[in-house]
C-alpha cells in the first residue's frame, strides 16, 4: 500500500504506536547514511543507533514525514516499506540497524526542498527523531 | 632533476590536501555565551568551505552536553531551549561560485539569523562543556545552480561540523527601573496590608472606651 507523504501528514502509525506518555532522553538515535537511485524510486537509507546503556529490542522506524519547505506540486509517495512501523530488530547498546525505504519523488523539481522527521521507537519507551531541513529527493 | 620532481610532487600533494580540507565551523562573537534566566542567548557563525567542485547546504542544529550529538544521542544540556535558526529559518550553502566559500551571520533572535538561540529557564547553573552540532549535506555541483540534479550531483548526506560552546546562567542584576518580581510585590503587599491593619486596629482601641 502506498502512503502519501506530502502536507505533512504521518504516513504511518496505524499499527504498532507506541506510546510517549512519558518520555525520558532519547535513547535512539540516526541519520540519513545515504540517497540512491532514480526520481521515481529514490532509496534513502537511514541510520539508527542505540545510544543508551540497555538493549532495546523491537527498535523500528514508526513513521517518515516528508514536509515542503514551500509549496509544490509533487506528493513524494513511500513505495517500500508498504507500511509502517519498520522493524530494525533488537538493538544492544551501542548498536546500529540501517533500513532503507524507497520513495517516488516523481513530479518533484529538483530544487525541491523538504523537511525530514523520522520517530524511532523501541521497547520499554526507548525513542529517538531524526530532524533534517532543507533535504532534496 | 630528481629533486625539482619531488618538490612539484609535494606541492601537488599539499594542494590536493588544501583542495580537500574539510569545512570549518567558527561560533561568534564566542562559544561560551550567558545570560540571566529568562533571556535568550545565541550563536552567531562563520562557516568556511575551500574544497574545490564540493558545495555544503547546511540541515540540522543543536547544542548538545558534552561531546555528544555526533556518534551518540545529542544530550540536551538542560538550562533552557534550543531553536534552529540556521536550517529551520535559513538555506545556507557554502561553496564557490554561485556562492561564496565561506558564509558569515551574527546572532540575532529578532531575524533568526545566525546558528540558534537558547531561550534560558533554568534559575542558575551551566552545560559546562557542549558543543553546537551542524549536519551537512555535500554535492558535486550547487545547488542553486540551474543545472542541480540530487539525483546525480549528491555526494554525501548528514556530515557533522562541530564547534565547543556552553551556556551559564548568569546572576547579572536587573538595570535600575525594571519592575521587581512578582513575588517580591506580594510581599510588600503584603506587609504593607497588615501594617495597615494593625495601625487602624490600635485606633480603633484608642477611640473605644474601656469596658466596664
Amino acid at each position: 500500500m502506498k502512503k502519501a507523504i506530502g502536507c505533512g501528514i504521518w504516513l504511518t502509525l496505524a499499527a504498532g504506536i507506541v506510546a510517549y506518555a512519558a518520555e525520558g532522553p532519547p535513547q535512539l538515535h540516526g541519520r540519513i547514511v545515504s540517497k540512491e537511485g532514480v526520481q521515481n524510486a529514490r532509496v534513502w537509507t537511514f541510520e539508527v543507533r542505540n545510544g543508551g546503556t540497555t538493549a532495546v529490542s523491537g527498535a523500528q522506524i514508526d513513521g517518515l514525514r516528508l514536509m515542503p519547505d514551500a509549496p509544490q506540486a509533487c506528493t513524494p509517495v513511500v513505495k517500500e516499506p508498504a507500511s509502517f512501523p519498520l522493524p530494525l530488530g533488537d538493538l544492544a547498546a551501542g548498536a546500529t540497524a540501517q533500513a532503507k525505504v524507497t520513495i517516488d519523488f516523481s513530479g518533484c523539481a529538483n530544487t525541491a526542498k523538504f523537511r525530514v522527521h523520522v520517530r524511532l521507537a523501541g521497547s520499554g519507551g526507548a525513542w529517538g527523531a531524526i530532524r533534517r531541513s532543507n533535504n532534496y529527493r | 632533476m630528481k629533486r625539482t620532481m619531488h618538490a612539484v610532487l609535494a606541492f601537488l600533494t599539499i594542494g590536493a590536501m588544501a583542495q580537500a580540507a574539510p569545512p570549518t565551523l567558527d561560533l561568534l562573537p564566542a562559544g561560551a555565551v550567558a545570560g540571566p534566566t529568562g533571556s535568550t542567548v545565541g550563536w552567531g557563525f562563520t562557516i568556511t568551505n575551500t574544497t574545490s567542485g564540493q558545495w555544503i547546504e547546511i540541515t540540522s542544529a543543536n547544542l548538545c552536553s558534552g561531546t555528544s550529538g555526533t556518534s551518540t544521542a545529542c544530550g540536551d544540556p538542560g538550562l533552557g531551549t534550543f531553536t534552529d535558526f540556521i536550517s529551520g529559518y535559513n538555506d545556507i550553502i557554502v561553496g564557490s561560485s554561485p556562492n561564496t566559500t565561506s558564509v558569515t551571520q551574527t546572532f540575532n533572535s529578532s531575524t533568526y539569523q545566525g546558528i540558534g538561540s537558547y531561550l534560558i529557564s533554568a534559575a542558575s547553573g551551566t552545560t559546562g562543556p557542549a558543543q553546537i552540532v551542524l549536519t551537512y549535506n555535500v554535492y558535486s555541483v550547487s545547488p542553486d545552480d540551474p543545472n542541480f540534479d540530487p539525483d546525480i550531483d549528491t555526494v554525501s548526506v548528514d556530515n557533522f561540523l562541530t564547534a565547543s560552546a556552553s551556556v551559564t546562567v548568569s546572576t547579572t542584576q536587573p538595570p535600575p527601573g525594571t519592575p521587581a518580581p512578582p513575588s517580591a510585590l506580594l510581599v510588600v503587599t503584603g506587609l504593607g496590608s497588615a501594617a495597615l491593619y494593625e495601625i487602624r486596629k490600635r485606633r480603633r482601641g484608642k477611640r473605644q472606651p474601656a469596658r466596664a
